[in-house]
């Protein structure tokens, strides 16, 4: 029992069908009260699905969910939960024209417990703001403001489904600063992403969804260490010529060309570095540059499912 | 009591829900200029078209035809002061001012009363009613005068019951006969009506009709119309999802929409009547507490059949067409703009179907006093739809997605 208190969500064995498709297959996670957990895959892979379930608003097919020690199957339950949860949908619009304190109020008297509507204000710094309506409001201040919405009842867990979607990367990163912010508050945070330096960023845990299926779950670098591989060495040259020496030259470490015509190698072995360093000074071969690289999340992904995810910070998802 | 005061609480919550909801589609609404606009500015327009295109041609006198069989007088000294032709002359024969003001133009019929009956030439010549003073009835009006025993002189009304202006023209005709009661015979003389009657609607008008009537037709469009974009809306915005997730109930936000669809409700019969007053002389006869629930139970009957629109239909468009394929029909059909009675059966029958045709009847039968005794039967059917529409559409409104 004290188990099931010490989280803020267990989900055992969830399925959910669309009638032959299977967005979610046999999930199972553990979320630990007080963390930051991201979901992160591509677009399809059954976030918005899981999370919907989570959050009491879809119907499973199978499987048990506990939010807050709390079963969403019980009528009474669920109604508990929804009073302490907190959700951002992913495609999501309060009123119109409504300014941002009347949304902010609106929303506060669909619950019993409020928070301070110029301490939510403050929250996301919409201070500015205040009395414009939410349709004057650009793409990334009406997220923000469905960020505050989701906080008015000052919730143990806070459901954020794709929270910095089509944001630039300064407002991008203004958002993490929030979901910072209330984690540090103890709040218990689930968000889903496509950005793999997101979910580094800000997640304690990790879990990796590809087609309904967990693939793994950990922490950022417990999964770079498990499926990332070692480090990599990137060996830089300007002509096939000296490339062709580098290769031979390193051949007994089992060089790779990548697509920027760089060799790589994997640095598996302690001193693999000096050893590279030393056969190319040894060798006197013209290179440009030496670096060394950890493995990312994308090339857990890619490790994992076999497909590129396909978005980094920098190219830019419109809405 | 902790008991006490948790309930206590929970009603507290509930309510600052409902109006929450309320206060913010108020706000909304206000705010939407066009939504405002068309809803309050619709019914005016409405009044005053179809006031002016139908009331000016009802106005127009209604044609009696009549058929004076009590001739053989005719030429006697007391011609003049014969009943029959009296009774004629007070209906406005040869007399159009009096005719006019009565509303009548009388037409002489020629039956040929050997070889067809009355009904079957009304049938055939498309005759709403017609008057008969039966041969011998002169005589046995003079018979009273002077002996108290004699039988009763009886005068025949024959009238198709699907013409709304039946009723009209006999209590036209009853409160004719009654004055010369009165004044001249002081005797017992009775229209003796042939067919059955329908309900009477004495002194009825279009514009009487029309107030009513748009004004329920309004109510009836802008509710639903309302009410389906707005759920549509809600649910593509992502709205829907919010509350789904958050401790309000179905029945408070679709309640708070039912009360938000009454306040517009009572500001639309308002308006309808002040300009059928101030453009037509529509006379509100009474204003009676029950017109209140009249309101408020028309405005949950569309606000919930809204609901079901919405609940199977759910892209904007799709659902906005839905619901105007039903508004629009029963706009004309259900007898609230144009009177049922004047249509053929079949066509009454489907009047009946629709929810407007009760709404508008009980509305309209309470606002003409005369009639207000038919109101209960339209009144009762409109509160049973309110409570069974809003309640079915509360309850298969679906929050949770599939
Ligand atoms: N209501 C629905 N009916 C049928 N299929 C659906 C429905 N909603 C989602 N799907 C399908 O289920 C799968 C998972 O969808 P979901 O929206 O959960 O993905 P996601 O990970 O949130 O994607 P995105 O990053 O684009 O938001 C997809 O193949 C999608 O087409
Ligand atoms: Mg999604």
């Amino acid at each position: 029992m004290s188990d099931v208190e010490d989280y803020a969500i267990v989900v055992e064995d969830l399925v959910k069908k669309y009638g032959d498709l299977i967005a979610v297959n046999n999930l199972s996670l553990k979320i630990k009260r007080g963390e930051i957990f991201a979901f992160l895959g591509p677009n399809g892979a059954g976030k918005t699905t899981a999370i919907e379930i989570l959050e009491g608003i879809r119907k499973k097919t199978s499987g048990k969910v506990i939010v807050l020690g709390k079963d969403i199957d019980k009528r009474k339950e669920l109604d508990q939960i929804k009073k302490i949860i907190g959700t951002l949908p992913q495609e999501f619009n309060t009123h119109l024209n409504l300014t941002v304190k009347e949304n902010l109020r609106f929303w506060s008297r669909m619950y019993g417990k409020n928070i301070p509507i110029e301490d939510l204000i403050a929250l996301v710094k919409l201070e500015d703001k205040a009395n414009v309506q939410y349709k004057n409001l650009s793409g990334g201040l009406k997220r923000r403001l469905g960020i505050a919405i989701s906080l008015v009842n000052d919730p143990e867990l806070v459901f954020l489904d794709e929270p910095t979607t089509g944001l630039d990367p300064r407002a991008r990163r203004e958002t993490w600063e929030i979901i910072k912010g209330l984690k540090e508050q103890g709040k218990t945070i689930f968000l889903t992403t496509h950005y793999m330096e997101e979910a580094h960023v800000l997640a304690d845990n990790v879990g990796i969804i590809y087609k309904g299926e967990i693939m793994d779950i950990g922490t950022p670098t417990e999964l770079i260490d498990k499926h990332g591989g070692a480090n990599k060495i990137i060996v830089r040259c300007n002509d096939q010529e000296t490339r062709d020496q580098i290769y031979n030259i390193l051949f007994e470490m089992g060089p790779l060309e990548n697509d920027d015509g760089d060799i790589v190698i994997s640095a598996k072995k302690k001193g693999s570095i000096s050893k590279v360093v030393d056969l190319l000074e040894e060798n006197d071969v013209p290179y440009s540059d030496i670096v060394t690289q950890r493995p990312t999340l994308e090339d857990i992904f890619l490790t994992l499912t076999g497909e590129i995810l396909i978005t980094s910070t920098e190219t830019e998802e419109k809405t | 009591m902790p008991e006490q005061e948790t309930f206590t609480k929970k009603i507290y919550l509930s309510l600052r829900r409902i109006y929450g909801q309320t206060v913010s589609t108020a706000i909304r609404w206000v705010r939407s200029g066009p939504a405002l606009f068309f809803t309050f500015i619709y019914p005016i327009i409405m009044i005053l078209l179809f006031g002016y295109i139908f009331g000016a041609t009802d106005d127009s006198l209604y044609t009696l035809n009549y058929l004076n069989e009590d001739v053989y007088q005719v030429g006697d000294n007391t011609y003049a002061f014969n009943p029959a032709n009296q009774i004629l002359q007070n209906l406005g024969l040869n007399n159009d001012t009096l005719a006019e003001s009565l509303n009548l133009k009388l037409v002489q019929a020629s039956i040929e009363t050997s070889s067809i009956t009355y009904n079957d030439w009304m049938k055939n010549n498309d005759i709403p009613y017609l008057l008969v003073i039966p041969s011998g009835w002169s005589a046995a009006v003079n018979e009273s005068k002077v002996n108290a025993t004699a039988p009763q002189a009886l005068i025949e009304y024959y009238y198709d019951p699907s013409y709304t202006s039946s009723s009209i023209v006999q209590s036209i005709i009853d409160n004719v006969l009654q004055e010369m009661n009165i004044a001249e015979f002081s005797i017992p003389t009775v229209v003796d009506v042939v067919a059955s009657t329908t309900p009477n609607r004495e002194g009825l008008t279009y514009i009487d009709f029309i107030v009513p009537g748009m004004i329920m037709v309004t109510i009836s469009t802008s509710s639903m119309m309302g009410m389906v974009s707005m759920v549509t809306e809600d649910r593509q915005s992502g709205k829907i999802d919010k509350y789904s997730a958050s401790p309000l109930k179905k029945w408070e936000w679709a309640l708070s929409h039912g009360l938000w669809h009454t306040c517009t409700s009572f500001a639309i019969s308002i308006l309808s009547v002040l300009t059928g007053w101030i453009v037509f002389g529509f006379q509100l006869s009474t204003i009676h507490p029950l017109m209140i629930g009249v309101l408020i139970f028309g405005s949950m009957t569309f606000t919930g059949l809204a609901l079901v629109i919405s609940r199977f239909v759910k892209k904007t468009e799709a659902a906005m067409a839905a619901t105007m394929s039903f508004v629009f029909p029963q706009m004309f059909l259900s007898g609230a703009i144009l009177p049922a009675e004047i249509m053929p059966d079949f066509m009454q029958t489907i009047a009946k179907i629709f929810p407007l045709y009760y709404v508008s009847e009980a509305m309209r039968n309470m606002m003409l006093e005369s009639t207000f005794h038919l109101a209960w039967v339209p009144l009762g059917i409109t509160i049973g739809m309110g409570v069974v529409f809003f309640t079915v559409g509360s309850i298969i409104t679906d929050w949770r997605k599939e």
